[in-house]
């Protein structure tokens, strides 16, 4: 017998520990969870890959029944250029926030720009479709190239 | 909106429950039933990690809709294999180290079973192909493929003795 076969892990096939709760679909995710009176979040996302926000107007899913929150990019304190450790290296705070959720310009396609918390997801993506947001896609680049 | 009133069949268990006439069989089943085995990957019929047993015919039942489960006989990975033994399926599945995250995990096991009672001797190309509607991110395929191949020979070999 070779030294590797004496092992007991090391070179042998071993079965997952979690691969029985994964085969029988018993295993739990996080979207599995149900808990009394969770709430469900939907982000409003930019459909364009650069945008000037004229206005974003949540009052209409604000008013809906089930939702218990709606946030916008002004409801967070206004932060100031200012440069910060993060991860690897340095990084500008308020570049940060802008990434988390749009500010005055969507800046790519898919970029946040409002999230609503609602009782139910039904209620949260009716809220998405009653919060209007005005944005003109950015054609200035594109106009100039074409010049 | 008025609720619909649906009675149907759940791995052999009666089921009776109420569902907006715009709700998904998947939704009815993780949500109104609690049977969360079944896993929303895309919500558009693409990756078949909601893959369903429904009247004998496999179906992503994201694009399935509740309502159309009355007097339906629906089953799903729950009904595969129980707490005494696996599914030879399921075994193998595990022997070959065919699951990762698992999360397309139970969409396989039961397009898998499909697979294995239309052809019980499939070939390598046409196991590819039927299962190409489960999208897996973690494998690669080729132990899914290694794990089908080899619960079709040992399923073949259980039923000749």
């Amino acid at each position: 017998m070779s030294e590797a076969e004496s092992f007991k892990y090391v070179g042998q096939r071993t079965i997952r520990p979690d691969g029985f709760d994964k085969v029988t679909g018993r295993a739990s995710y996080g979207a599995d969870l149900a808990l009394p009176g969770m709430l469900w979040g939907k982000t409003l996302r930019s459909p364009h890959a650069h945008a000037k926000i004229l206005s974003v107007d949540v009052s209409a899913a604000e008013n809906h029944s089930d939702v218990m929150a709606v946030v916008t990019f002004d409801d967070f304190p206004r932060l100031k250029n200012e440069s910060v450790v993060a991860g690897e290296g340095a990084a500008d705070i308020l570049d940060l926030a802008r990434n988390c959720l749009a500010d005055d310009k969507a800046l790519y396609h898919g970029h946040a720009i409002a999230a609503v918390a609602a009782r139910s997801e039904k209620a949260a993506k009716e809220a998405l479709s009653l919060a209007a947001a005005k944005l003109p896609m950015h054609t200035k680049i594109v106009k100039r190239l074409g010049e | 909106m008025t609720k619909a009133h649906v009675t149907t069949s759940v791995n052999g268990d009666p089921y009776e429950f109420l569902c907006e006439p715009g709700e998904t069989l998947l939704t009815v089943l993780r949500d109104d039933l609690q049977l969360t085995g079944t896993k929303e990957g895309c919500g558009s019929g693409d990756c078949g990690a909601c893959s369903v047993m429904l009247n004998g015919r496999l179906v992503c039942s994201c694009l399935v809709l509740g309502v159309e489960a009355e007097g339906a006989d629906v089953q799903t990975v729950e009904g595969i294999g129980n707490n005494d033994s696996l599914h030879v399926i399921q075994e193998k599945f595990l022997e070959h180290a065919a699951l990762q995250c698992g999360i397309c995990t139970p969409g396989l096991i039961v397009s898998v079973k499909a697979l294995l009672e239309e052809n019980p001797n499939p070939t390598e190309e046409e196991a590819r192909y039927y299962l190409a509607g489960n999208l897996c991110r973690c494998t690669g395929y080729d132990k899914i493929i290694r794990a089908v191949l080899d619960a079709a020979q040992t399923m073949k070999e259980e039923s000749a003795i």
